[in-house]
């Protein structure tokens, strides 16, 4: 692969990564989690996710109903739990589904190809 | 330098302000436990070039604001407002250079010859102030509509991806106060009341008098009696309040929620002597001169009509200015100290 298709390349896998960033991010929220320990989270299963990215992302999640947080005073810290709630949870099944049901359609599209 | 402090700062500066505090805080105990994984030793005592290293890895100041917005909750946003205020300076740049060229060329001498200064000057900034305005509705109405436009990755800002944390600066702690900026206030309230109040006559145009039988400034009055009877007595009242404030804030070096509610009862007023300037008669009129040419009064009632036409206009943007002002101060009354909120509720959990 020459330079300008490596980039091309990066570029459309950075798409497709960031479509799965929602799906990625609460997945991990059924259990509580701050911003960092989440980031954490995510790196170890590794899913990259920048700092810029993923704390507005989490404001942003909550804003439409699918988190809940609360602040939390450790070792004289601040820090701001976030945690699905009832309708996160739900939009998480159907997220979940949805993908599943995205991944085998573009498998077989993929087989077909070959 | 704290610039894990300046970088929060520089972030919060963009938000709303309902969100900032907020984010700040949540912000700034990220950032140090990203600190304290990469940097264990170090054990919370954080050299420069650390954090600056750290920073580094984090968005500028103004793309990681942006991720907290939604794109269409400014006018200009964040991405694009360095752009815009360069724009909106190097038009208005441009603007007053042809206007100033354009006056000096179309310059007509008078019939005795030499040249009319006070009126071409006067005429100068009359076209001035009308292209400045234009100019900067024009550069908004385009940033506006490239905001709502333009994809975010063509959005071009200066303060984009080759960010230096160095240039970061802190601010001071939003609820301390500067002595220096309150004792001139001080002096500029006590000059205005001592000279509006017990010198009404010397408010006005001054000319320079040579004649046989004298030698020495001439002054002629320019505000009408109207403004000493209507105006004078609410402006008394508004400086006094904030002299006492300013006094007073001199003293406790510190806001609180009654010295804000005080600044803000007086910002209110000052909302409402706007108002009434709007609503009531002209304020500016050419008192009695002695001794002047005609050709100089002529030139002062220029002067004046011109000073009017700017504070009609003037009286707008000074009364659009007062309204954010009084709503800032409402939102910092409001402001509760959140960090000391928090801790508070966790004692009790």
């Amino acid at each position: 692969m020459n330079e300008k298709t490596t980039a091309i390349t990066q570029n459309l896998v950075s798409e497709l990564r960031r479509g799965t960033l929602v799906l990625s991010v609460l997945s991990r929220l059924k259990q509580e989690q701050y911003g960092y320990s989440l980031k954490q989270c995510l790196t170890e299963e590794g899913i990259d996710i920048d700092q810029g990215t993923l704390y507005p992302l989490l404001r942003r999640l909550e804003k439409q109903g699918l988190l809940d947080s609360d602040w939390s005073v450790e070792e004289n810290r601040p820090r701001r739990y976030y945690k699905l709630n009832e309708t996160g949870v739900t939009v998480l099944e159907e997220l979940t589904a949805a993908w599943k049901e995205m991944v085998s359609l573009v498998d077989k599209l993929l087989e077909k190809e070959d | 330098m704290d610039y894990i402090n300046a970088y929060v700062q520089n972030v919060g500066r963009r938000l709303p302000l309902k969100l900032r505090k907020d984010v700040e805080m949540e912000l700034h105990s990220l950032i140090l436990d990203a600190m304290e994984e990469k940097y264990p030793e170090a054990e919370g005592e954080y050299t420069d070039d650390q954090q600056l290293t750290l920073l580094k890895e984090y968005d500028s100041p103004a793309k990681m604001a942006a991720q907290y917005t939604s794109p269409h909750q400014y006018l200009v946003g964040p991405r694009l407002f360095p752009t815009f205020k360069i724009a909106v300076l190097a038009v208005s740049g441009a603007l007053l250079l042809s206007t100033l060229v354009a006056y000096f060329v179309n310059m007509q001498p008078l019939p005795g010859g030499g040249f009319d200064w006070i009126a071409l000057f006067t005429a100068f900034l009359e076209g001035v102030f009308a292209s400045v305005l234009t100019a900067f509705g024009s550069v908004t109405i385009v940033f506006a509509i490239l905001e709502r436009v333009l994809p975010d990755h063509v959005k071009i800002s200066l303060q984009d991806e080759e960010w230096n944390p160095k240039e970061l600066y802190l601010e001071e702690d939003d609820e301390r106060v500067q002595p220096v900026a309150l004792i001139f206030g001080v002096v500029f309230i006590a000059a205005g009341l001592v000279w509006l109040n017990f010198f009404p006559g010397k408010v006005g145009f001054f000319s320079y008098l040579s004649t046989d039988d004298f030698h020495g400034w001439v002054g002629v009055p320019a505000l009408a009696p109207v403004f000493f009877s209507d105006f004078l007595p609410l402006i008394n009242v508004y400086w006094i309040v904030q002299a006492v404030l300013n006094l007073v804030l001199m003293g406790t070096r510190k806001w609180n929620r009654v010295l804000r509610t005080l600044d803000l009862a007086n910002a209110v007023l000052g909302i409402v002597i706007v108002v009434q300037f709007m609503n009531g008669p002209a304020i500016f009129e050419l008192g009695e001169a002695v001794n002047l040419s005609g050709e100089t009064l002529n030139a002062f009632t220029l002067v004046l009509d011109i000073l009017s036409k700017m504070w009609e206009i003037g009286l707008v943007f000074i009364l659009l200015a007062a309204i954010f002002g009084a709503v800032k101060r409402l939102f910092r009354i409001f402001d509760v100290d959140l960090e000391n909120e928090i801790k508070r509720l966790a004692k009790i959990k």
